[in-house]
């Protein structure tokens, strides 16, 4: 999941370890039905075996650098084939869940209208007349 | 756990849109209702943000039940009390006169879609529900750009009509409501069925109508029983429905079949400017482009769904990520010509459909139409999401190839909403597996009351409808019940 965001060049918030990413995979994983947890785990062999049946390379998606793996991943979100465009588009979804739980991430986004300053109200000053 | 044995006059499977209705219209008129929903009935204030504690609660399946076809097609249906209408965005449309007509001459049905009286009946419905058009102060930007684009191209659109009361746009509709601001049935029909004196029972899947001499008298599942004394009403929705009625026994060789939808296409805009998508209606515009068979919509998604259809990975990614209030998202909600069938599996729905190739011909306007729509707003990028073809589109007279591109299904991503048809409605008994009345052939007793018995797509949102023939057929059922006792 971490390979769709890279450290160099990235804001703050998605900095890597800002995320727990496996806290986020396995909550998808209690929570959905058989066929989203087949459709993860089957998305997740697919990546990992990735650089292997789309590169020719001998390793693992983990063996690949931060930025080698994003450009794995973007290769296989515009795959000729639909199931790897999906399952991979599943596994960015599942990420963007991860990432976009904490409130503080979500706020960083500019997603949600800032909240309207409240101008000060300022009550008149009751004087005692003389 | 002990086993919950209940009984009343009629039995209400599934409380969205149809059950919902007919259990307010049963209910006011004096007969005893119970209702039996699989999910369960959540506040307004317990409706999570997070997309995914949301859609574990309400959606059903988690929106990965899909067409079992080469390029699969997720389904998208509530599950929860109030069914669909608790996800939806409240979308009201009355039955277009063209359908009605149809339905009339086609299929029979001229007592059921009577033009005085179910106008009248529409008009009951909006007062109850507070139907009106969207207020521009919740609209937000994501739909008045799209309002922008089509004044700028001259199209015909509006804001849209909603079920809300008091709505302060939190864009939330899918998630569900916070405020309990969107008059789903979860928050008005079924309430009002219950003060009628109508009884709830949720959290209970029903397996099994039970039939007794050719007369539905029961519904069964795990752990409950509950007997119907004048009948049984199913509106467990267009996919579940023709299961339940096949695994209870009910046999018509157009059940399951002439199933149809209204699938959808979405498209992602950048401004230069905020639209931050989190505030607004989370539907408050629409372009209805009728003759063409389309309809497009503004439609804000959770940051989670938006982020995801952002392209890329990497660098790239974190980039548009991190500016994620200057999208904006719209779709397309198709009236496709394809047909369907669900049927039984291992107790399960199958669900096959393929969209026809002219379907998919309309799909690809549909994404042309909202880039023109986008760029006349003054969006700088645009995301097609058109398979085999560019990822992003910054010159507009690329839609032009875009318009000539040869199509096939697994192109588009494709979501399938407003579903209809496996158990359709005819005077023709070889046509129709419900009759007029909605009442089920060949068995006393059991009724269908969902988009199911709807013999076409509409081309609008049904949820009007779907209330408005089922509110017909419960007052017909309320009245010859009065005449039975």
């Amino acid at each position: 999941m971490s390979g769709f965001v890279v450290s160099e060049g990235s804001e703050p918030m998605l900095q890597p370890g800002a995320i727990d990413w496996h806290r986020g995979t396995r909550e998808f994983l209690e929570m959905a039905s058989a066929k989203g947890r087949l459709g993860v785990r089957v998305g997740l062999l697919l990546a990992m075996t990735a650089p292997l049946w789309m590169w020719g390379k001998l390793r693992t998606a983990a063996g690949l650098g931060e930025a080698e793996r994003a450009r794995l991943l973007a290769a296989m979100l515009e795959h000729r084939v639909f199931f790897v465009r999906e399952l991979t588009l599943l596994l960015k979804l599942v990420a963007c869940m991860a990432m976009l739980r904490p409130a503080a991430v979500r706020a960083q986004t500019g997603y949600d209208r800032p909240a309207p300053r409240r101008e000060r109200l300022l009550l008149p000053v009751v004087r005692e007349v003389a | 756990m002990p086993r919950l044995e209940d009984e009343a006059d009629f039995v209400i499977v599934g409380t969205g849109a149809g059950g919902a209705t007919a259990a307010r219209v049963l209910a006011a008129a004096g007969a005893s209702v119970i209702m039996v929903e699989e999910g369960q009935r959540l506040r307004p204030e317990d409706r999570p943000a997070a997309l995914l504690d949301a859609m574990r609660l309400a959606v059903r399946d988690m929106c990965m039940q899909a067409t079992e076809s080469r390029v699969p097609m997720p389904i998208l249906q509530g599950r929860a009390v109030g069914g669909s209408t608790a996800i939806n965005s409240g979308i009201i449309w009355r039955l277009p006169d063209d359908v009605r007509d149809d339905w009339r001459e086609r299929f029979g049905l001229g007592e059921l879609v009577d033009e005085r009286r179910i106008d009248e009946v529409f008009r009951q419905i909006e007062d109850e529900l507070e139907i009106h058009a969207t207020e521009p102060s919740i609209l937000g930007r994501n739909n008045e750009l799209m309002a922008e684009g089509a004044a700028a191209l001259g199209l015909p659109g509006r804001a849209i009509h909603r079920n809300s009361r008091g709505c302060k746009g939190n864009a939330r509709c899918l998630q569900g409501c916070p405020e309990g601001a969107r008059q789903s049935m979860d928050i008005s029909y079924v309430p009002r069925a219950i003060e009628d004196g109508a009884r709830l029972h949720t959290g209970c899947r029903v397996d099994k109508i039970v039939m007794k001499r050719g007369r539905a008298v029961a519904v069964e599942g795990r752990g409950f029983s509950i007997r119907a004394r004048r009948g049984v009403i199913v509106a467990a929705g267009v996919v579940h429905t023709p299961v339940l009625l096949a695994g209870s026994g009910v046999r018509h060789a157009n059940l399951g079949r002439r199933f149809q939808c209204h699938p959808g296409v979405a498209m992602v805009g950048r401004f230069d400017q905020p639209v931050h998508m989190g505030f607004g209606a989370a539907q408050g515009y629409e372009i209805p482009q009728r003759a063409k068979g389309f309809k497009l919509e503004a439609l804000a998604l959770p940051p989670e769904m938006l982020a995801a259809r952002l392209p890329g990975a990497g660098v790239e990614w974190q980039r548009r990520l991190a500016d994620l209030g200057s999208y904006a998202q719209w779709c397309g909600q198709i009236r496709m010509k394809a047909h369907g069938r669900i049927r039984r599996v291992f107790g399960r729905p199958w669900i096959a459909y393929e969209p026809t190739h002219e379907d998919l011909l309309k799909a690809r306007e549909v994404a042309v139409t909202l880039g023109r729509v986008m760029f006349a707003a003054g969006a700088k990028e645009i995301f097609p999401g058109v398979a085999g073809f560019d990822e992003v589109i910054t010159d507009p007279a690329r839609l032009d190839a875009l318009e000539q591109k040869p199509v096939s299904r697994a192109d588009f991503h494709l979501v399938a909403s407003h579903l209809f048809g496996t158990a359709c409605a005819s005077a023709d008994p070889s046509v129709g597996v419900v009759d007029p009345s909605l009442a089920v052939r060949g068995a006393d007793g059991l009724y269908v009351m969902d988009a199911s018995v709807f013999p076409t797509n509409l081309g609008v949102n049904p949820q009007h409808s779907i209330m408005a023939v089922v509110w017909q057929a419960a007052e017909q059922l309320a009245e010859r019940a009065r005449a039975a006792a």
